[in-house]
């Protein structure tokens, strides 16, 4: 049985979800939450195994929720509903540590699919999010001929674009979590970059993190 | 322009005419001259002489004097209240009084104008602002309100019997159709991205739609850090970004378009230029009073530019292909 946590500011799409989960045999509604905190809360209480959140809460967005669930209750898998298609978005959902993004106009055909996907530990991404990014990793393979990076480095992009925080990246490799600063202010600096939403797209165009 | 027989130059004239007349007459008498006899006509002469030659120096000398005044009127009348900058009234003029007259007027038309931009500012503000909140509006409240029904279909489809199954597929593809459409109206009025990533990846969604939706090559190139510019000057480089995006559509034949976003030193210059068939930019300019679609938008865009102050650079040619240039100095 899969326990899922469904978090929506909006009544109306929590009761459409709770409807559409329930008749599911292998799932069950185990919490719900109106914003973000409310979500992390009874994520922490109710240790669910599949946590459902819109991507634009009050108190706290889907994404900030996401971070803490994934530093806090790292067995539980984050699934974003999002309404918005363009490649940052996920992107940024992936960075924050979420499993899966759904597209809501595409929630009656992926959610439930999607649940079973990151509830078995995999990555989902609703249709064409799923296709840009793979056109990505495809063309990365077949022209990424010299790579700057270490394999340190890609090792901590990786992480990184798992959204591990420092200190789990620093656990990790054994190493302090100074010199995972300094190989992640390295690895900005050679590739040009600013933030963890591109070094996710990097990442995914690298093979390093399968979409 | 017409000249009015009452103008300041022959009442000043007329004034000085009679004075001098009146003086003579006075002196004469005093002197005691007898107008009326035959030997002393020529005096009478000379007075007359006297006066006519009072008129015209008078006349000539008040003309040289007024003519920078004129000058300045004619400047004045020439302004074109649609340009950006009012044009620099000459200067160092010989009179006091008209140097003056020249730079007060030139100050007002600097208040004037700031006070446009200004306002124009506001305006453009409040709209956006309006803008965002409807978009917002759109995302929160209608769209969430079609995932419910979404939602609802999909569960109510698992104990449909399969003769009923096609009709709430049905259903489904119109919700989606209907949201699709919610969607895209909210990009159009302000897309969130805008807001949330900023100005470059806000353009570059913008550019790979345009691309997949009208099948035109898209290149994208930026250079500094666009996203620190004012919120004002960001908003106006989308929204002309935009224009001259639906303008590529509308003169067919473009194949690609190349996008230039570059800051510097906190100054902005975007370009757009594509290989389409091109206008003749004279055309456009005469039917611009005819609104948005006889001047293509350019009337407004120039306007967005100007209100930041910036300007709108248009070159075109009959197959020539087009490029619009906005640069926006810090």
């Amino acid at each position: 049985m899969i326990r899922v946590l469904i978090a929506d500011d909006h009544g109306i799409v929590r009761s459409g979800l709770r409807m559409l989960i329930d008749r599911q045999l292998d799932m069950e509604v185990v919490a719900e939450a109106d914003d973000g905190v409310a979500a992390l809360e009874s994520t922490q209480s109710h240790r669910p195994d599949v946590a459902v959140l819109d991507v634009s809460m009050p108190r706290m967005t889907g994404l900030q929720a996401a971070r803490e669930i994934r530093a806090h209750v790292p067995e539980t898998r984050v699934l974003l509903l999002s309404m918005h298609d363009d490649e940052r978005y996920f992107l940024e959902g992936l960075a924050s540590g979420a499993s899966g993004y759904v597209l809501k106009r595409a929630a009656d055909t992926d959610l439930i699919g999607a649940v079973r996907t990151v509830a078995r530990g995999r990555t989902f991404l609703s249709g064409e999010a799923q296709r840009d990014l793979m056109d990505e990793w495809v063309e990365g393979r077949r022209s990424e001929p010299d790579d700057p990076l270490t394999p340190r480095e890609l090792e901590v992009v990786k992480l990184i674009a798992e959204a591990y925080t420092n200190r789990q990246i620093a656990e990790t490799l054994k190493v302090s979590e100074k010199t995972v600063e300094s190989h992640r202010a390295n690895v900005l600096s050679k590739l040009e970059m600013r933030d963890r939403v591109e070094l996710v797209r990097y990442a995914i165009r690298r093979g390093l993190v399968e979409p | 322009m017409t000249r009015r027989d009452d103008s300041l130059i022959g009442q000043i004239v007329a004034a000085n005419v009679v004075l001098f007349a009146l003086t003579l007459l006075a002196a004469s008498v005093a002197a005691g001259l007898d107008l009326g006899a035959s030997n002393e006509r020529w005096e009478f002469m000379i007075i007359a002489l006297a006066i006519v030659l009072t008129l015209c120096t008078n006349l000539w000398m008040l003309q040289r004097r007024f003519r920078p005044l004129e000058r300045l009127i004619d400047e004045i009348e020439s302004i074109d209240p649609s340009e950006p900058s009012p044009l620099e009234l000459r200067r160092a003029n010989p009179v006091e009084e008209i140097d003056r007259l020249a730079s007060s007027f030139h100050g007002l038309l600097q208040r004037i104008e700031e006070e446009r931009r200004r306002s124009g500012q506001l305006a453009m503000r409040a709209q956006e602002e309006e803008r965002r909140r409807l978009a917002r509006d759109l995302h929160d409240e209608v769209n969430q309100a079609l995932t419910a029904i979404l939602l609802r279909l999909e569960a109510l489809a698992h104990e449909t019997p399969p003769e009923r199954a096609p009709e709430v597929a049905e259903l489904k593809r119109l919700v989606n159709q209907a949201m699709d459409e919610l969607l895209n109206l909210a990009r159009q009025l302000r897309p969130s991205a805008l807001d949330d990533h900023g100005l470059v990846p806000a353009v570059e969604t913008q550019l790979k739609r345009f691309g997949a939706r009208t099948g035109i090559e898209v290149r994208l190139d930026t250079r500094g850090e666009p996203d620190t510019l004012p919120e004002v000057v960001q908003t106006a480089i989308y929204r002309i970004a935009q224009e001259a995006l639906t303008n590529v559509t509308r003169h067919a034949g473009a194949t690609v378009v190349e996008l230039d976003l570059e800051e510097q030193d906190g100054a902005a210059e975007l370009r757009v230029r594509d290989d389409g068939d091109g206008f003749d930019p004279s055309v456009i300019a005469r039917s611009a009073s005819e609104g948005p679609v006889g001047g293509l938008g350019l009337v407004g865009m120039a306007e967005r530019a100007r209100l930041v102050g910036g300007e709108l650079d248009v070159r075109s040619a009959p197959g020539g292909g087009t490029t619009i240039t906005l640069r926006v100095p810090s």
